[in-house]
């Protein structure tokens, strides 16, 4: 597999305080890596090291197969465009002015494309209005047209839908899929608003306390956090028996405990397991979103 | 590094704050050469280069300078170009070439004014070789504070900051200049003035009233009066005029202050302009300070770049 970035036990640390400690992450080609952790993770400041805007402290970190400290990086930064925090633009120009200033510092020949790019994030008609009047949602994606304006195919966006009202966030969604899935631009978006990553993210990164604390896929996670009722009894190998008998599909956690994911009669249950002198101990219903996932996770061992 | 400076100088052209910038710099020129134009020394016109009209010029690139950067870390613009691939470098030398540009058009808009205001009126008093060469200087003085200011605002993020610290600047080294001129400028022997008792004939001429100049009385414990004047015996040195590796060492830093620089050659035009005649014009020592310009304008940088290249953006 392909991976726009990889980093290898990055660290950085602010005088006694360290805000990424051996970080360790994979963004593969294509996706949209959904990075999650709470507030003071670490999301922003390992932004602000792939960036270039910051030195790590240790560890290295990797764009398109190039090292950060390799001269040659600077091709890499040319396929990449980032919102960081806040947007970058110019308050006192126009939607279309910023462009052409973005355009003007990438050296770009001319100005073909800036306007599809205006059309795509919905900014085509805002004419003289200058950038100081958008609305926040507006700036937001006024920040990401200027991140669009190299052509990148690298795109990472830092808690893009901070503050924005709930139209502000589907329509930023609907353009993170859109570049994602009709110019296959690589995204990293950073979040702590799990609901909103979960309709996006292909891949996720979740982050505590400066650690990377799993990366898993899209798909790992929708296995994890099926519906399952957790039962405890005195062994499970009679459990195994009678669940078998009962066609229902089920894991052995260990000798006394078992995850059972489907609905089941509980009484007809208890009533075939007596049979075999096993007795439930506890039973428990757990319905894992990704929110309960990332809890269990960031409250549990890092792995 | 090229696409930054073209990229910013684009952004200049429709820029009211550059434009009026370059208009309070015109008005700044027409203020001060008024000023120099029309100034008097008792009673008689006679006019005058100082060096303090030429402050307000460098008050507004210093502000400008501290305002238009300071603007562009507030809106994320000089993290964006490091996010696309310029290094620190790049950025640095774009942000003081075109600090130069700007502070050369500034200067041309003062001058101009300037030059208005004061060439009908003393043109005619001053050598055209050192008009010319005094010109040059103010563009490479500008040249020197377009770097200090450049270098003071891409270190400082906060524009408000920056703002103060350029004009602290500004009033350092103008006094500085002023105090280190002054120094220089005292001559190295003074009148030794002693104090000495009257005549018997100057007594009565101070009795009379008729004497002029100073004196003092001192009446002791047994009613005599004794009447003192004071008599200059000779010359001694004067202990304000600096010697030696210390004189040296003055005449190079207010070479090398911009300040200085300006205040050499303000001193130089006005003698030019109160002397009767060419051949009464004193001389000046000014052939290096081009290089002392270049020199402070070149150190600035390399401080300034080997700053920012190590400065954590946020």
């Amino acid at each position: 597999m392909d991976y726009v970035l990889e980093t290898n036990n990055l660290t950085k640390t602010y005088g006694n305080f360290r805000a990424l400690q051996g970080l360790t992450m994979h963004i593969p080609q294509g996706s949209i890596y959904g990075f999650v952790g709470k507030n003071g993770a670490g999301k922003t400041t390992l932004i602000r090291l792939i960036c270039g805007l910051q030195a790590p402290t240790g560890g290295t970190y990797s764009l398109y197969g190039l090292d950060f400290d390799q001269k040659e990086i600077k091709k890499s930064r040319r396929r990449m465009g980032a919102v960081v925090e806040t947007p970058a633009i110019y308050m006192d120009m126009t939607a279309e002015e910023n462009l052409k200033q973005q355009s003007l510092i990438l050296g770009l020949p001319s100005y073909d494309g800036l306007r599809d790019i205006l059309k795509l994030v919905g900014l085509e008609n805002t004419g003289k209005k200058k950038a100081k009047n958008f609305s926040l949602g507006m700036r937001q994606r006024l920040g990401i047209a200027i991140a669009l304006v190299g052509d990148p195919d690298f795109l990472v966006l830092d808690e893009p839908i901070n503050g924005l009202d709930p139209q502000g966030i589907i329509e930023i969604r609907e353009l993170i899929l859109k570049l994602n899935q009709e110019r296959n631009i690589t995204v990293l978006i950073s979040s702590h608003i799990l609901d909103e990553l979960s309709r996006l993210a292909t891949h996720y990164g979740i982050l505590d306390d400066g650690c990377m604390v799993k990366e898993l896929s899209a798909e790992e996670l929708e296995a994890a956090c099926r519906k399952k009722v957790h039962i405890t009894v005195t062994s499970t190998a009679p459990l195994c028996a009678v669940l078998d008998e009962m066609g229902v599909e089920y894991k052995v956690v260990s000798q006394t405990e078992a995850d059972i994911f489907a609905k089941i009669n509980v009484s007809q249950l208890a009533q075939k397991l007596s049979s075999y002198n096993c007795e439930i101990l506890s039973m428990q219903q757990q319905d894992e979103s990704l929110e309960g996932y990332y809890m269990s996770l960031v409250g549990g061992e890092r792995k | 590094m090229m696409n930054l400076v073209r990229a910013e100088l684009h952004r200049y052209r429709r820029s009211m704050l550059f434009w009026g910038a370059v208009l309070v710099s015109f008005f700044a020129g027409i203020w001060s050469g008024h000023v120099s134009a029309t100034i008097s020394y008792g009673g008689n016109f006679q006019g005058s280069f100082e060096a303090i009209y030429y402050i307000p010029l460098f008050v507004v690139l210093g502000i400008f300078t501290a305002f238009t950067i300071g603007r562009e870390y507030s809106d994320g613009v000089i993290r964006n170009k490091v996010i696309i691939g310029n290094t620190r470098s790049e950025i640095f030398l774009s942000k003081l070439l075109v600090s130069f540009l700007v502070s050369a058009m500034f200067t041309t808009a003062f001058l101009v004014a300037y030059l208005i205001q004061t060439g009908s009126v003393m043109a005619g008093y001053l050598p055209f070789s050192i008009a010319a060469k005094a010109i040059l200087s103010l563009y490479l003085v500008s040249g020197v504070w377009a770097a200090l200011f450049s270098t003071v605002s891409l270190l400082i993020s906060r524009q408000e900051v920056s703002v103060l610290v350029n004009l602290a600047f500004v009033l350092a080294v103008f006094f500085s200049s002023i105090g280190i001129g002054d120094s220089l400028m005292q001559p190295a022997e003074i009148a030794n003035n002693v104090t000495v008792e009257m005549t018997p004939e100057e007594v009565e001429q101070y009795k009379n009233g008729e004497w002029e100049e100073f004196s003092s009385l001192f009446t002791d414990a047994n009613g005599v009066t004794s009447y003192y004047k004071r008599e200059q015996q000779g010359m001694i040195p004067n202990p304000n005029y600096p010697t030696g590796m210390v004189r040296e060492a003055m005449e190079i830093v207010e070479s090398a202050l911009p300040y200085g620089q300006v205040l050499l050659y303000t001193d130089y035009l006005t003698a030019c302009l109160w002397s009767d005649s060419p051949e009464s014009i004193p001389t000046y020592d000014v052939q290096f300070l081009p290089l002392y310009a270049l020199a402070a304008m070149a150190l600035v940088s390399c401080a300034g770049l080997s700053l920012f290249r190590k400065k954590e953006l946020r």
